[in-house]
């Protein structure tokens, strides 16, 4: 496998970024070194963190390294442009580590001009289930502390986030317990996404149209919320809007109520094969105006699929694998020519009967 | 803001006119080689212009789904003009269609995340110009099978806690909705619509019609292949239900496995497989279903790799060899070509 290591142990914040704006992972010491920085930087900060316009924000990414890269193209490199990200960063797609990776030194290069908040996935449960787990274990052997050392990192994200006292940014929803932000900022958040509470409901929930107030989930946990409960919320607490990230929406976002709630998503085509559009939210100032803010909507990066033939491409001469993403990174060996990926992905399957079987 | 923002219209159009640029960078064509064919050449056509042939295999190759323009690729292939075959890739819906689609599905159910709803494959009979075989798989009616009032409601790992804490809380200003229960797992016993046959479905009951293996084995070439997802829900991050489709077509018979995975995380796992075996030369229709299951820590159970062992639990090949079958089902139809 070479998938390529940086060997080189500089606690140099330059040429971290310089490395992994190259795609290139940093040594397992390094990235301890970074995460450390990171949770001193932010351990002070209160679970609401205030800032002001200019700010774009940013919603699920989901390891689409590439993507991510994509969207600084579009809105700008930070600190030229201030970001908000609103959570899950890893899991489903390829390149988990580079991307929380590169999302940690940005925060540490230019505090005041990155927020990244806490999204469900940047949890120790989850990232066993949806691949950061096998993702570091792949590409960082299996006695490395990596997953270890961000999981660590996740319990001391901030839980959202408030743009101008007006617009209230989190990764999920509105929780039964929480009606005003002070029962936020009580939240002791640094641990584990507990599975019921306020803290698993402001990264859980989700907004429904044709909801009044709280509804659990048919699976038997959880909740989805309506529109009085989203006034009720506003009106206390003297906000124009919530933005939120967490659900896939085929247009990039998704606006319910007037714009009382919105989503904002940002994985293009995720998992490889969805073909939807993402975008990032774009607030220019406080003025409350139409223009004061836009949705930018844009596709997938053509390298992001370029990466995803290589990898699914490779991964044929040593598993035959299901449709998961992550577990075709065994056979990543970089080097693909043009006519393999001219050709349709699924096709080098088809020879295969037990494909079929 | 800064100065240097480009919008992603001016990117995409940037694209475009790269991609005029390069489209003569394209692999030049390949002379047919003078092995002749193990098999008779069937009479096969693509009938769209649009999926060239291979260079190497003359296999058709259709082109991935492209989100930002409306390409139409309807890729079809027949087979002595009795057979056809219709496939259709497309984007996740958008809002718009998805309304569409809950306005048929009455409102009773909670769309899956993913509806690949103008994705479908097609297979047709046609003899004397008169339709006697229509079956085609597309994820609306997979969505009709979901169960709205299912007596035994799966639920998540954690509910019987979280209900607990719910209770003991008893947060007045709560004020829950009754919630309308159905089959989040979209667990759909769906084979396919039969839009006309004029033929009926016989169960083998003495099992006679097995796929035979040997008729599909790498010496027939595959003139043929798809493969698609007609639905796919995340469950909330509590595992995953997809729906996926593939096809392949040989000189003189061609398969289908329709596979529904389900996995609850910590509860249980599911897959449904229905395969249609269509065998050209003898005019038979086999369709076989199967359905597995098992408690998701016997499943567990199962894995030797210690260390990253829930890999394998999202590998569905791996599952579908491991699971236990529960129930199975098999029928025909003989196509008698005088009618």
């Amino acid at each position: 496998m070479t998938i390529e290591v940086d060997t080189a142990e500089v606690m140099d914040l330059d040429q971290c970024l310089e490395k992994l704006y190259k795609g290139i992972l940093l040594s397992e010491r390094v990235l301890e070194w970074l995460a450390f920085k990171v949770k001193e930087l932010i351990i002070n900060d209160d679970n609401i963190v205030h800032i002001q316009s200019p700010v774009t924000m940013v919603g699920d990414i989901h390891g689409q390294f590439y993507d991510l890269l994509e969207i600084f193209k579009i809105g700008g490199y930070p600190p030229n442009t201030n970001y908000l990200f609103l959570g899950d960063y890893v899991d489903r797609g390829y390149h988990s580590i580079e991307t929380i990776s590169l999302l940690i030194v940005l925060k540490l290069k230019y505090p005041s001009r990155i927020t990244l908040i806490r999204g469900n996935h940047e949890s120790r449960q989850i990232t066993t289930n949806y691949g950061f787990y096998t993702e570091c274990v792949t590409k960082y052997g299996s006695d490395s502390k990596v997953w270890s050392i961000f999981t660590d990192l996740f319990d001391f994200l901030v839980l959202s986030a408030i743009v101008d006292n007006t617009l209230f940014c989190v990764h999920g929803g509105l929780s039964p317990n929480v009606q005003t932000i002070d029962s936020i900022s009580v939240i002791d958040r640094f641990k584990e996404i507990p599975h019921d509470g306020p803290m698993a409901d402001l990264m859980w929930s989700d907004p429904d149209i044709e909801l009044l107030n709280f509804r659990i989930s048919s699976r038997g946990a959880g909740y989805q919320f309506g529109i009085n409960v989203v006034n009720k919320f506003l009106r206390i607490n003297g906000f124009e809007k919530i933005y939120r990230a967490h659900q896939l929406c085929n247009d990039g976002f998704q606006i319910f109520w007037k714009g009382k709630v919105n989503t904002v998503w940002s994985a293009p085509n995720y998992c490889y094969r969805c073909g939807n559009k993402a975008s990032i939210l774009e607030v220019f100032d406080d003025s409350k105006n139409p223009e004061s803010f836009r949705f930018n909507v844009f596709d997938a990066s053509p390298d992001s699929e370029k990466e995803f033939l290589k990898i699914e491409g490779n991964s044929l001469n040593s598993t035959m694998g299901g449709l998961d993403r992550m577990d075709s990174m065994d056979g990543y060996n970089g080097g693909s020519d043009f006519n393999e990926t001219y050709e349709h992905r699924m096709n080098k399957k088809a020879p295969y009967v037990e494909y079929f079987m | 803001m800064s100065n240097n923002n480009i919008d992603s219209y001016t990117i995409n159009s940037a694209r475009e006119f790269h991609k005029l640029t390069t489209s003569s960078r394209f692999p030049p064509k390949k002379k047919d080689s003078n092995t002749p064919p193990p098999y008779p050449p069937p009479a096969i056509k693509s009938c769209n212009n649009n999926n060239p042939f291979c260079n190497h295999c003359n296999q058709i190759i259709i082109p991935s789904p492209v989100s930002s323009l409306p390409i139409i690729d309807n890729p079809s292939i027949s087979i002595n003009d009795k057979w056809f075959i219709i496939t259709n890739h497309k984007p996740i819906l958008n809002s718009n269609e998805i309304e569409n689609f809950e306005s048929i599905l009455n409102n009773n159910l909670t769309l899956p995340e993913m509806i690949f709803g103008n994705n479908k494959i097609e297979i047709l009979l046609k003899l004397n110009s008169k339709i006697n075989f229509h079956l085609i798989f597309n994820a609306l009616d997979a969505l009709k099978l979901v169960d709205l009032n299912p007596l035994n409601l799966i639920q998540v790992s954690y509910a019987d806690k979280w209900f607990k804490n719910k209770i003991k809380i008893s947060n007045s200003n709560s004020n829950l909705e009754i919630f309308k229960p159905f089959d989040w797992t979209y667990t759909t016993f769906y084979k396919g619509t039969i839009l006309n046959s004029i033929y009926n479905w016989n169960l083998d009951s003495n099992n006679l019609f097995q796929i035979p293996i040997n008729k599909l084995t790498s010496n027939n070439p595959i003139k043929f292949f798809d493969e698609m997802i007609l639905f796919e829900d995340e469950l909330g991050d509590n595992g995953i239900s997809v729906l996926n489709i593939k096809i392949r077509v040989m000189s003189n018979c061609l398969l289908i496995l329709q596979r529904l995975f389900i996995r609850v995380d910590n509860v249980i796992v599911r897959i449904l497989d229905t395969r249609y075996f269509i065998d050209f030369d003898d005019n038979l229709i086999i369709r076989e279903f199967k359905f597995f299951e098992n408690n998701y820590n016997d499943l567990l159970k199962k894995v030797k790799n210690l260390l990253d062992p829930k890999k394998l639990l999202r590998d569905i090949n791996w599952c579908s060899k491991n699971l236990d079958l529960k129930s199975m089902q098999r029928e025909y139809i003989k196509i008698d070509e005088t009618i």
